[in-house]
């Protein structure tokens, strides 16, 4: 072998690679200093860009202003940012007169253009300056990419059609959270609240109705419940209790019994404390949490000896939250209780109301 | 075979694994590239008000504590200020032999806590659980000396909440960090872990377990670690992150689906890579049971910790990571020879142990061998050269790849200066510096080889950083 002595193509292979190593080291050492160097130039653009702009935001806070600075196409982005973060300090009129702003130095053009830009950041941010606006005009794209986008994407989309208008959008934002398993309930709930419970009420419980008929084994059924549990619209009540009577699937039962706050609907949870799925039985217990009555505490009693731990310790939270019951008297059960699980857990109940 | 034809055979298998390995490293490097490019474009998402308001689920924050009484109370008091809807702080004491529990005890006005504890994963004696009168949400565990991830289990035994994350008792956090690393899971319903980037605080300012501002260390040691840092992160682990292939969350902070480690069995406690160990099982129970799950990592920094500063604490660190490796992979044997490995099982479980479980045996081996055939004569002065030169350029072009990617995405060190200086040492390490690390794993491999004790990782902390104790 050569290599060992010098004349190798080997060796000259292993030269070139290494030398070229070091090259592309030294090339990208160059890159970064002039990456730092239009990083440097960008933000001291961005500083300049928020000092003229952030007097003119601040001033809508009483009128708007008649002489804007120009905006070029290229500050559009920039723009959007700044003028969202206003719109978020800002309340009542003044947040009408940034829109006019807005309009009147042709923001709400580029966010319409951002729209269709491909990228998600713009995307996101025309959407939710387009829901801000309450552009009408961009209902139909938003409403594609509400279906059909990342989920990240498509949830700005839904909300910027519920800011736009919450009637027309809440029935097909229902329909595709029931049907989206990647939008998490917790943010479809959350752009709920923001709307009139008056409206979110029935339009919940259209789409649970319509889900129970069309779909009563899919997902969507349970994922409806879950968003009436976290936007406790009272007028979709008559829709569980449609869903308690017809569907057995344990995991929309524990989903129904969690939006059930009225007294009249304990029979639902009585029924199912020895249910055969723990978190039913969870489910179950919860509501006796927050509607039980005294004559609920030989009950609960036994249920504090359940499997589970988790029904044990709500069951104890709901025995120390019946009416009538204090600390003396929690005491005095678990002293009179008979098994371990059941004193364990009254135990600790008792020590957090003394911590509390 | 005469001593020429082992020598150049030894050389072509040398030269063909720093060529494999150097080539391995930049098609993570290009995958990294993509997926930070990926992610700064929704980084706008950040710069939007409350873009995710209203969706967090609650996060129960374990930390391990062992002889920590000199850091523990402020590393507790930040973590109860994080920026983050609802969460709880579990400490689990794990038999320290110092003040720790009475340190925790006066800073947090502790009482004894009756809590029908539940051993779902099996842990050592719990001696006692306390609740502090001041933070309804900080409990801790008083048990047995088991371990750090005994420790883990009995904290996930406590927790309350669906999500748990582990943070090392010494981690210094951001207010944000844990809202950045549960963003994966609010994104995907099928996340079962998500972890970040780690970065050196030595040279940084910390006050009151906050980092207030960053700057680079003066001393050299942990400066060349800073290089390696971001080599092993930025694109060590954001490169397997598009295949779902991420096989290390860092103990140091990483968040997990509870229901998913507990049904997994917990942490082990036999093996000193608990954290690593934990993700590729789970990544091997999910890939045999077919179901749907994704491990993320977010490149965002964070969590910060402190670097060893002397090469008596580095070396021991080091073997202790090396031995946990071979342990996480052995253990776990059964992920690339299942037909359904994919990706984790089939390209990111090799890689790592032909490059850094077996990696040091090879390197070691060719450092050695070529200095010593250069020596007896059997390898020529310009083929030894040819070695050196291949070796050290592919090592340096690396570690300017992860300075180019940091300055593309985080740019976190602000001075120009500091540029310079990162350039600096992205060239020195690997005179000496990556050889000796290559040294001590191979060290670590031999331990593990050889079945020594695992204990908990003690390291002498100078803190020196720390305002505001």
């Amino acid at each position: 072998m050569d290599f060992v002595t010098g004349s190798d193509p080997l060796l000259a292979a292993a030269v070139l690679i290494g030398g070229g190593a070091l090259l592309l080291s030294l090339a990208l050492l160059v890159a970064i200093l002039l990456l730092r160097l239009r990083l440097l130039l960008r933000l001291a653009h961005a500083r300049r860009f928020a000092e003229r702009w952030h007097p003119v935001f601040a001033a809508c806070a009483v009128e708007v202003p008649e002489a804007a600075p120009r905006l070029a196409p290229e500050d559009g982005a920039l723009f959007l940012q700044l003028w969202l973060r206003a719109q978020e300090s800002l309340r009542g009129s003044a947040q009408q007169r940034l829109n006019a702003l807005a309009t009147q130095v042709g923001a709400d053009r580029l966010a319409v253009q951002f729209l269709s830009s491909g990228n998600p950041g713009r995307e996101i941010l025309a959407l939710v300056a387009v829901g801000h606006l309450r552009l009408a005009g961009v209902w139909p794209l938003a409403e594609a990419l509400a279906a059909d986008a990342p989920p990240v994407v498509s949830l700005a989309a839904a909300q910027a059609l519920l800011r736009v208008d919450s009637v027309r959008a809440l029935g097909r934002v229902l329909a595709l959270a029931a049907a989206r398993e990647d939008w998490p309930v917790s943010r479809v709930a959350a752009m709920l609240r923001e709307c009139d419970v008056n409206d979110t009420g029935p339009a919940l419980a259209a789409a649970i109705g319509a889900e129970l008929r069309a779909a009563p084994r899919g997902a969507g059924l349970a994922r409806l419940l879950r968003l009436l549990g976290a936007t406790a619209a009272e007028a979709a009540r008559p829709a569980v209790i449609e869903v308690l009577a017809h569907c057995d699937r344990p995991e929309v039962v524990a989903a129904a019994l969690d939006t059930l706050w009225n007294p009249e609907d304990a029979g639902h949870a009585h029924a199912r404390l020895k249910h055969a799925d723990w978190y039913v039985r969870l489910a179950a217990v919860k509501v006796l949490g927050r509607i039980g009555v005294s004559s609920d505490r030989g009950t609960l009693l036994g249920i504090l000896s359940d499997p589970s731990w988790w029904v044990r310790y709500r069951a104890a939270q709901a025995l120390a939250r019946l009416p009538g019951m204090n600390r003396d008297a929690l005491a005095r059960l678990r002293a009179a209780a008979q098994d371990r699980y059941a004193a364990d857990m009254l135990g600790q109940v008792l020590s957090e109301m003394e911590v509390a | 075979m005469n001593p020429e034809q082992l020598a150049g055979a030894a050389q072509w298998l040398f030269l063909g694994y720093f060529v494999a390995v150097n080539g391995g490293y930049l098609l993570l490097y290009l995958s990294a590239l993509a997926a930070v490019h990926r992610q700064l474009e929704s980084q706008m998402l950040e710069e939007l008000p409350h873009a995710y308001s209203g969706l967090e689920p609650p996060v129960s924050i374990l930390v391990p504590a062992y002889n920590e009484e000199a850091t523990i109370a402020t590393s507790v008091r930040s973590m109860l200020q994080l920026d983050y809807p609802e969460f709880e702080v579990i400490v689990v004491n794990d038999g320290s032999r110092d003040a720790t529990m009475e340190a925790l005890r006066s800073a947090f006005a502790l009482v004894p806590f009756a809590e029908a504890y539940r051993r779902r994963i099996a842990v050592k004696t719990v001696r006692g659980i306390y609740r502090s009168t001041r933070h309804p949400n900080l409990r801790v565990i008083d048990k047995e000396n088991g371990g750090k991830a005994d420790a883990l289990n009995a904290g996930i035994n406590a927790s309350r909440f669906p999500l748990f994350c582990g943070v090392d008792a010494d981690s210094i956090l951001e207010r944000a960090s844990l809202g950045r690393v549960v963003a994966p899971f609010l994104e995907d319903p099928t996340v079962i872990a998500s972890g970040g980037t780690v970065r050196i605080a030595n040279g940084c300012t910390v006050r009151d377990g906050f980092l207030e501002s960053v700057a680079l260390p003066e001393r050299l040691l942990p400066l060349l670690q800073i290089v390696e840092y971001l080599r092993a992160f930025l694109f060590g682990r954001m490169g397997w992150t598009p295949f779902n292939a991420v096989l290390i969350i860092s103990g140091a902070f990483g968040l997990f689906r509870k229901e998913v480690v507990v049904a997994a069995g917990g942490y082990r406690s036999d093996t000193v890579g608990e954290d690593m160990e934990l993700v590729v099982r789970l990544h091997r129970l999910h890939r045999q049971s077919g179901k749907p799950y994704r491990v993320a990592f977010v490149p965002d920094p964070i969590c910060w910790t402190e670097a060893p500063e002397t090469l008596r604490v580095l070396r021991s660190q080091r073997t202790r990571w090396q031995r946990g490796l071979a342990e996480s992979l052995t253990l776990n044997l059964g992920l690339p020879f299942s037909r359904r490995g994919g990706a984790p099982g089939w390209l990111a479980f090799p890689f790592m142990a032909l490059f850094d479980w077996l990696g040091p045996v090879i390197e070691v081996a060719g450092y050695l061998l070529m200095a010593l055939g250069f020596a007896m004569g059997v390898v020529s002065g310009a083929a030894f050269g040819a070695f050196l030169l291949l070796a050290i350029g592919l090592g340096v072009a690396l570690s300017v790849c992860a300075l180019l990617l940091e300055e593309i995405s985080f740019h976190i060190y602000k001075r120009p200066r500091d540029l310079a200086v990162l350039a600096a040492a992205a060239l020195l390490e690997n005179f000496g510096y990556r050889q000796l690390i290559a040294l001590w794993r191979l060290e670590g491999l031999a331990r593990w080889a050889f079945g020594t004790k695992a204990h908990w990782g003690e390291m002498k902390r100078t803190a020196g950083w720390q305002k505001g104790v």
